[in-house]
């Protein structure tokens, strides 16, 4: 070992610090500074400052808290019988997504991690790694065994969709921080190919020196059955209520062997359930298409229902026990089943102060029969609302706003937590103040014709949009804008914008009460809208939406995340979320337990829960239930297609160049000594007791100090 | 008379005051309000403009200059002509060799910090005269000169004050250094007032002097001393280090103590003789008392020179 190895530099400056610290601090005694010793020269010369330690106690105690120091730090590498060696880090990443379920592999694999931990040598370092929505440590490096494996063993399955790049970079992290030599991690997958071509693109994060085993690949993908997508509005017909509920399903044949009896039509039987009870039953006929293994289709069912109470609904799917028609197996059972609510009926009251016949006509008792109450209102004769009860909803135009008495309705009915529909058809200096009051800014300079314009940019997630998404609604794209009022928004949202970017809808986030403000009249000089058949649709949601009323299935899938936005005019410093028995529409006194979440801002943060079902919504004490939240497993997670050989892997793993450890450099051996050190709890107590030496030093030099010159 | 005088003066000064004043600005007004006390008759005389002569006012004259009362007598226009009194231009030259670091157990003061204070009040008295007043002095590592030059306007007592707290004494001997920079650096004739304990050959420096004076300068030496350089008043046998060239010693004073007073008294008289040839006055300035003779040598020279 050369002296230029900068270990060996190192020690020696250490060894001599505290020699020259203790020679430049030692005090010096009967020494007369003077101006000048010319007239002096005739005396003896004094001897040099003796270089030979005069307290020795000192030098002792320096000494010694160095070598408490390079104790501390050498510790590590000290073996004795309670050292073990690790050869290996591993990391097992056990997938818990609803896919795995097949052929209980989950528990499967489970088992035999659970296994592993118990029967560990602690040669081994293990880590478990739950694969769910997010990524989830179940055991770390250093666990106890007994306790990391009853942990493993206690999981259980559930229906969430995860995601491998989460697991793997949280692998990455604790293998950076591992004593292993090798690392190791060893994924428990269906290895879903969907799961995989998730953030293919991600930055390399895997060490080279990583290895990364994979499941055993499959022979064949196996056949499943599925449902998804279940859909529920409200109808009424003949007078009675009714419900109109319709799902998806898909068959996925297995492959890749296509054999007659897979090829043949399968029969399946398709449930629905409202409060546990049986309402309709269809027998369904997938027919399969050329070059394809996925067939779906899409299974209608109405009922007479209740409209005042809430729909609880379960639709069931079962494949025809009929040997003669071929393969009908099943390989997930848990996409078999999805849920759906719809919140009790109530006519709600609309206060018309408009002009447009459209908008009467589409309010109409006969049209809208029991879901809206329209009042008309004379702007010019309105009068106090007091003492009556106030309207759900104001729906005004631009020209009614000249009325002082409908401005401060409309303020009033936001301040109260009520809606407002808005529609501009007016910019008269009135009317654009009154909207600059609301943060819309109306300019008055607005163009006189205008090219004629479709939607271009919607938001479609908003619930007012949201249903359109299925082409059963109609087509928005068909409606077009030959007139609207070019606005600027200042505390508003922007909903809808036309093709030349000019915003066409907002939404504002004034008040409590909610207000959609339309940039256009309901009139056939501003839109076809009136005429179009997704007006009185949209317009009953634009109502529902205002009133605060739930509009369409909170459909979530299971482990995502919920941002619970209170409704206008309720009130609640937090929420409770319980599982919901569907036969009684109670809480399921089965189920374990509610959670309660705050509310900051009006919103409640929360993750769904990672089972299917219906979940009631509490506002308040009690055993009301204010809302009903579905939580149906992804779709996704019914395409039982694997990929054994992914691509995602080696993308992820950095080149060589990026390798940090070389057994052979100096700066390995710090960073290896920084993570044993981190194991070795001796070392931080000789660190401890260094400082004790050194404080010691400090006091007893101070005292010394203080009387030699006394 | 005079000793009774002298007596009052010393009781009005006070070393454990002096050595409790922090800032040189309170040193000064200490040492210059007690010393102006105690004088009988000022020494100043009147430090303003005399009146010279009359003529006629011209457009463009300054109109404050008009004689208004002499309008008022005679209708004519007349600007008052003064003549501007004569001022001595002074310069303080503060040596800062390593010696001058030291400072004795009776001391109020370092050497170093004496001189300064003394500065300080010679500062304060020259521009209370309408004299203008610089400085000089090599800094700590003598890579160079600080060099002021001479003001009269009020704000030069600060920038003096200002320079002179900023100055520390290190090194070896720098005395014939710091004549050769006033050599080059003071070209018109002027007052320098010289603060620094000489503990240098004599020799070494007179040929610096003598230019000084040839060159029509007038100088004053304030020896800075201290008790026990003066008088070796050591008893314990102990290692001297010099302060400027770190040599020591092992000495034994009660032995040493005859040999360095006449050592010390011969080298005094060295400087004597010299100062008494070039016919420059000479003040041992004590750090254990009162500065006054100080102040007094330095006012008398002025009026002098008047």
């Amino acid at each position: 070992m050369s002296i230029l190895y900068p270990l060996m530099a190192l020690g020696f400056l250490a060894v001599g610090v505290p020699i020259w610290l203790h020679l430049r601090r030692r005090d010096e005694s009967n020494l007369v500074e003077f101006s000048t010793l010319r007239f002096l020269d005739d005396q003896p010369i004094a001897k040099a400052r003796p270089m030979w330690p005069q307290n020795w106690p000192l030098l002792l105690l320096r000494m010694l808290a160095l070598l408490l120091l390079v104790a501390a730090f050498a510790w590590p590498y000290v073996e004795n019988q309670n050292t073990v060696i690790v050869d290996e880090s591993r990391v097992y990443l056990l997938d818990n997504t609803l896919s795995h379920q097949v052929d209980d592999s989950f528990q499967a694999a489970r088992d035999a991690i659970a296994t592993e931990l118990a029967a560990n040598d602690q040669r081994t370092q293990i880590a478990v790694i739950e694969l769910a929505t997010t990524a989830r440590t179940l055991v770390r490096f250093g666990d106890d065994p007994v306790v990391a494996a009853d942990t493993v063993r206690q999981l259980e399955p559930s229906a969430e969709r995860g995601n491998f790049v989460d697991a793997f970079r949280s692998a990455a992290e604790m293998l950076d921080t591992s004593l292993g030599t090798k690392q190791h991690i060893v994924l428990f997958s269906d290895s879903q190919a969907n799961q995989w071509a998730m953030r293919e693109t991600a930055i390399p994060f895997l060490q080279s020196n990583t290895e990364v085993s994979l499941p055993t690949p499959l022979e064949t993908a196996p056949a499943n059955l599925s449902l998804s997508d279940p859909m529920a509005r409200r109808t009424e017909r003949d007078g009675r209520p009714g419900l109109e509920a319709s799902v998806t399903l898909t068959r996925q044949a297995a492959s890749p062997q296509f054999t007659a009896s897979q090829q043949a039509p399968q029969k399946f039987s398709v449930a629905f359930l409202d409060r546990g009870r049986e309402v309709f039953r269809q027998d369904v006929t997938l027919e399969p298409k050329a070059n394809t293994t996925i067939e779906s289709g899409t299974v209608v069912a109405e009922w007479e229902a209740d409209a005042d109470q809430w729909v609880l609904g379960e639709v069931i799917v079962e494949a025809a026990v009929d040997a003669s028609a071929g393969d009908a197996s099943d390989a997930l059972v848990g996409d078999n089943l999805v849920v759906f609510s719809l919140p009790p009926q109530r006519a709600g009251r609309v206060e018309l102060i408009t002009e447009s016949l459209f908008l009467r006509r589409a309010l109409d008792p006969q049209v809208m029969q029991s879901r809206w109450e329209m009042q008309i209102s004379d702007p010019s004769a309105m009068a106090d609302r007091q003492g009556e009860t106030p309207p759900d909803v104001l729906c005004v135009d631009g020209q009614s706003l000249l009325s002082a008495q409908v401005r401060n309705a409309v303020r009033n009915d936001l301040s109260s937590g009520r809606g407002v529909m808005l529609m501009v058809d007016e910019a008269t200096p009135l009317v654009i103040g009154f909207l600059r009051e609301l943060g819309i800014e109306l300019p008055p300079d607005q163009p006189t014709s205008i090219t004629p314009a479709t939607f271009r940019y919607l938001f479609a997630e908003h619930p007012v949009f949201a249903p359109f998404q299925s082409a059963e609604m109609g087509n928005l794209e068909e409606i077009e804008f030959l007139n609207y009022r070019r606005l600027k928004v200042r505390d508003a949202n922007p909903l809808a914008f036309s093709a030349s970017g000019d915003p066409l809808m907002f939404e504002s986030i004034l008040g409590p009460g909610r207000m959609l403000v339309f940039a256009f009249a309901f009139e056939r000089r501003d839109t076809n809208w009136p005429i179009h058949p997704t007006f009185i649709p949209f317009l009953d949601k634009c109502l529902e939406y205002l009133r605060g009323q739930s509009i369409s299935v909170a459909g979530y899938e299971p482990g995502e995340s919920v941002a619970w936005e209170l409704p206008p005019g309720s009130i609640a410093e937090e929420i409770t979320v319980s599982r919901l028995d569907p036969t009684t529409g109670k809480i399921d006194p089965r189920a374990q337990g509610s959670v309660r979440i705050p509310v900051v801002n009006r919103t409640a943060n929360f993750l769904a829960s990672p089972r299917p079902g219906h979940y009631g919504i509490q506002y308040s004490k009690g055993e009301q239930i204010d809302a009903v939240l579905d939580v149906n497993p992804s779709p996704l997670e019914s395409e039982l297609r694997y990929d054994f050989t992914p691509a995602a892997v080696a993308s992820w793993t950095q080149s060589d160049d990026g390798r940090r450890f070389d057994s052979e450099s100096p700066a390995d051996a710090f960073q290896l000594a920084e993570s044993e050190a981190l194991q070795q709890p001796y070392g931080w107590y000789f660190i401890l007791a260094a400082l004790a030496a050194f404080v010691t030093e400090s006091v007893y030099g101070a005292a010394a100090s203080r009387k030699a010159n006394q | 008379m005079a000793v009774r005088q002298h007596e009052r003066l010393i009781d009005r000064f006070d070393p454990k005051v002096m050595s409790l004043l922090l800032s040189l600005d309170l040193k000064a007004r200490y040492i210059v309000e007690g010393f102006l006390h105690g004088l009988h008759k000022s020494p100043f005389h009147g430090i303003s403009v005399e009146f010279s002569e009359y003529r006629d006012y011209q457009p463009g004259d300054d109109l404050r200059h008009l004689d208004w009362q002499l309008y008022a007598r005679s209708n004519r226009l007349c600007i008052k002509k003064y003549t501007q009194e004569t001022n001595v231009r002074i310069y303080l030259v503060i040596d800062t060799s390593g010696s001058m670091n030291y400072r004795g157990g009776d001391a109020w003061a370092s050497k170093l910090e004496v001189a300064k204070a003394v500065s300080a009040a010679m500062t304060s008295l020259a521009l209370r005269q309408n004299d203008a007043v610089g400085l000089l002095t090599l800094d700590e590592l003598a890579q160079g000169s600080e060099f002021i030059r001479p003001s009269q306007k009020p704000s030069q007592f600060g920038i003096m004050l200002g320079h002179l707290q900023q100055i520390h004494s290190a090194g070896g001997p720098r005395l014939a250094e710091l004549l050769q920079h006033m050599l080059r650096l003071i070209h018109r004739r002027s007052v320098i007032l010289f603060f620094s304990d000489l503990l240098e050959d004599a020799e070494g420096i007179r040929e610096a002097f003598q230019q000084l004076r040839f060159l029509g300068h007038e100088c004053l030496v304030f020896q800075t001393l201290d008790r026990d350089e003066l008088e070796f008043p050591f008893e314990q046998s102990s290692v001297f280090k010099d302060l400027e060239t770190q040599e020591r010693r092992t000495i034994d004073p009660n032995t040493a103590r005859d040999r360095y007073l006449k050592r010390f008294e011969s080298f005094q008289q060295e400087y004597r003789d010299l100062f008494q040839s070039l016919e420059v006055p000479h003040c041992v300035l004590r750090t254990d008392q009162e500065p006054w003779q100080a102040l007094s040598l330095f006012l008398h020279e002025r009026q002098r020179l008047m």
